[in-house]
């Protein structure tokens, strides 16, 4: 394998991994090397790889700056040597074999200078092989050094990494990468799309193991020349204008439409998954620009930014959050799916028909909000603008603590802190009209029909004439709807 | 290499580089049970070790661990991992391990150091039907996938074996597309169907206790009974009903069937029930892979189908 083949052997061939270096560079330039080393991190981006050459650079007679000098004796025989011991800890992981591991460190070595321990996936090791592993690290003969490596962090005891030389390694960006994958294809004589390189390092996510083999399975269907349409059709990738399609079906609740990209995109070989995983990027993109009100929140193509953007603008954030939440459910459920095909299609129905998505909860929820919002709106406006005397009483904004009966001297009609004014006149026929049809709107669209005695007498009391510049009924039962 | 399966012609290409690299490495053939991955794998063992896929069986440069049913553990890998110490008698060994989806964390891990490091004399292919492994294991092999046929080939490949053109539709579904699946699926196709018709003559909903036969006690016929050899089948049959119900009344395009080809079954459930009830029945297939499943699950179902 290519990763296998093309596995660094020095410290400068290590690419993206500059942090972690930086402290073993001046290690071995000095000479000075730690006697326990915690190497944690993300798969795929070196942790094996440099425990191996800092255990050639532990031992080389002439170490530099780039860790062992690969000419002198020791760095020749590092390779086969009994003093460099590999243990994997997912197959080894009992008391006893860390018990024989640590009656090992006893001896001095045989060949080179220093025993070296490297144990891998050591988060694999039981409670009690830690322990054991404890003393050993705390207090190693001077001669020996141990270098865990672990995917795990977070899985390894305190009491151990607090005995090490912890160093985190992070995903590597896509610089670094693209440098050692141009590498690669120069030694490999193959040549490779732009397009084509930027599509393996995105589904690489930050691991050179991966990025390597992606490289490998490209090379292995398209020969020496790999372009991105053969990238883009061997890794199934996909275009996320159809994914864009189908979203826009979805938040316009056009099922017919949805369906139909989405088969569209299934027939042609692409997976559920990721297709679920393609279409929650984009609805991630879409609330991170819809939240920060800025389109250069999202790193992507002009085209792809103005399509989101726009998008984002037809639909609410509470509805945008729940179709995000719905896709991150979607793709845990997908992985243990009996019929994938069946649950995405089944999902992009829920998401998208008028009936379903009106009776969800999340959706009855977010028209609750609408309400109380537009009931706070009403109270501001209510609050705002003033009421004034309207027959031969002036209205005082007094601050009523109680609601009185509508008294025709006082002029007002007070609801709480609010006083609103009325006019004595007669309610007009058109107007009652207008208010009884208000009511049964209200009634048919769901909500809980008015007291009709109750709002008989308000009503008699709003409908009289009120001044310009306050609110009229009609008006207020306009904004209600 | 030959092509023993039906389509998927792009996997056959990959297959054909990765046989042509100078080092093959592990390999992880993914995809539904049915699509021909075991004969894809064993023809790219033969070619790897020089010998035809009948020969394989005496091959000793050839492992094979099979577990059917059961989960691969940790002492299956480990058995695995001493045959490996051992030289070949040939250039490299081939280990081809089924079902590798039901390994378990620790079993896999135990194969990680096999994948990565001797992986130059000892060659993994491992046959994945879910996406459960770790991405340890999979950055560490060249997975190539396979995917069901569109309904357009399963349909042309089940006339082959005689199917009707009305029965293509409920045999592709009760499959998932998957051609290889046929072959078992005929045994039992038959009264599926006969289930599939009785269920669209129902007036009500409550009738469905009748057409499962779960009225009465410990009834022979019993439909959790008759069929839990082949339940993710028999279920599929149910949704098969119920989802292209569904999708004829949300307009979908690509079904060229009509509201009243589903008899009285139309009137009994509204688009977000039916959506519903397609959902019910996943998540009980899902809870019969996991071994934990009984009858009285069986009842749970129907009675959300009447109760939805």
């Amino acid at each position: 394998m290519l990763y296998n083949l093309y596995r660094p052997t020095d410290f400068s061939e290590v690419k993206g991994q500059e942090d972690v270096l930086v402290t073993m560079k001046r290690q071995a330039q000095t000479g000075r090397f730690g006697h326990a080393y915690l190497l944690a991190g993300h798969r795929g981006t070196g942790k094996t790889t440099i425990a191996r050459i800092l255990s050639k650079a532990i031992n080389c007679e002439n170490p530099t700056e780039s860790g062992p000098c690969k000419v002198c004796q020791s760095c020749l025989a590092a390779k086969n040597s009994m003093d460099i011991k590999e243990l994997d800890a997912a197959t080894n992981n009992g008391v006893d074999h860390i018990k024989e591991l640590t009656g090992q460190a006893k001896y001095r070595p045989v060949q080179l200078k220093n025993k070296v321990f490297i144990i891998d996936e050591v988060h694999n090791l039981s409670a009690a092989a830690f322990d054991v592993l404890l003393k050993p690290l705390e207090e190693p003969p001077a001669h020996c050094t141990f270098i865990l490596c672990t995917t795990e962090l977070h899985k390894i005891p305190v009491t151990i990494r607090s005995r090490c030389e912890t160093y985190t390694f992070h995903p590597i960006s896509p610089a670094p990468m693209k440098e050692r994958l141009r590498e690669v294809l120069a030694d490999q004589k193959t040549d490779c799309d732009e397009d084509a390189l930027n599509l393996i390092i995105r589904s690489a996510n930050g691991g050179m193991r991966d990025a390597l083999g992606i490289l490998e399975q490209l090379m292995a269907g398209s020969g020496s020349s790999i372009t991105a349409e053969a990238a883009k059709k061997q890794l199934g990738a996909l275009d996320t204008d159809a994914i864009l399609n189908t979203l826009a079906s979805v938040i316009r609740l056009d099922t017919t439409s949805a369906l139909s990209s989405m088969d569209n995109l299934l027939f042609s070989g692409k997976s559920p998954s990721l297709i679920t995983e393609t279409s929650l990027r984009v609805l991630t993109d879409m609330v991170t620009m819809k939240s920060t009100r800025d389109r250069q929140s999202v790193m992507h193509s002009r085209d792809y930014i103005e399509t989101v953007w726009n998008l984002g603008h037809e639909i609410s954030f509470n509805r945008l959050y729940w179709l995000c939440e719905q896709f991150c459910d979607l793709r845990a459920a997908i992985r243990q799916s009996t019929d994938p095909v069946l649950d995405l299609r089944l999902a992009l129905i829920r998401l998208s028909h008028q009936d379903i998505v009106s009776s969800d909860p999340i959706k009855l929820a977010e028209e609750v909000s609408m309400l109380k919002k537009e009931i706070e709106q009403l109270k501001g406006m209510i609050q705002k603008h003033p009421h004034t005397a309207v027959q031969e009483d002036d209205c005082t904004a007094s601050e009523p603590e109680t609601v009185e009966e509508p008294s025709a001297e006082s002029g007002f009609y007070k609801i709480q802190d609010c006083d609103i004014p009325f006019v004595e006149e007669e309610q007009s026929g058109a107007e009652e009209d207008e208010y009884a049809k208000a009511q049964d709107d209200r009634v048919t669209e769901g909500g809980m029909p008015p007291d009709r005695e109750e709002e008989e007498t308000v009503s008699a009391d709003f409908t009289k004439e009120v001044p310009k510049d306050d609110i009229s009924a009609s008006d207020l039962f306009k904004i209600l709807g | 290499m030959k092509k023993t399966f039906i389509g998927n012609e792009d996997a056959y290409k990959q297959l054909t580089g990765y046989l042509d690299m100078k080092h093959p490495g592990p390999l992880i053939l993914y995809g539904k049970k049915g699509l021909g991955k075991r004969m894809a794998a064993e023809e790219t063992a033969g070619a790897i070790l020089g010998c035809g896929r009948e020969e394989l069986g005496h091959n000793v440069d050839f492992y094979l661990l099979d577990k059917q049913n059961d989960p691969v553990r940790v002492e299956d890998i480990l058995t695995l991992l001493e045959k490996s110490s051992i030289a070949a008698l040939g250039t490299c060994k081939v280990y081809l391990i089924c079902h590798a989806e039901k390994m378990n964390v620790q079993a896999q891990n135990k194969l990680l150091k096999l994948l990565e490091d001797r992986n130059r004399t000892n060659i993994v292919i491992l046959l994945c039907e879910r996406d459960t492994l770790l991405d340890t294991i999979k950055s560490r092999c060249l997975t190539i996938s396979f995917f069901p046929l569109s309904d357009k080939e399963m349909s042309s490949y089940l006339a082959t074996k005689g199917i009707s053109d009305e029965d293509t539709g409920l045999a592709g579904f009760i499959c998932g597309n998957c051609p290889y699946r046929w072959k078992e699926a005929s045994y039992y196709f038959p009264v599926l169907k006969d289930i599939g018709m009785q269920i669209q003559k129902i007036s009500t909903r409550e009738e469905l206790f009748r057409v499962f036969r779960l009225i009465q006690e410990k009834d022979a016929g019993e439909f959790y009974a008759v069929h839990s050899g082949h339940y993710i089948e028999a279920l599929s049959t149910i949704q098969y009903l119920f989802f292209t119900l569904l999708t004829v009344k949300v307009a979908a395009p690509s079904y060229n069937m009509q509201e009243s080809d589903f008899g009285n079954l139309k009137d009994l459930y509204t688009v977000r029930e039916l959506s519903v009830v397609c959902s019910e029945i996943a998540k009980h297939q899902k809870k019969w892979l996991t071994g934990a499943y009984s009858k009285n699950d069986f009842f749970d179902l129907v009675r959300s189908m009447v109760r939805v």
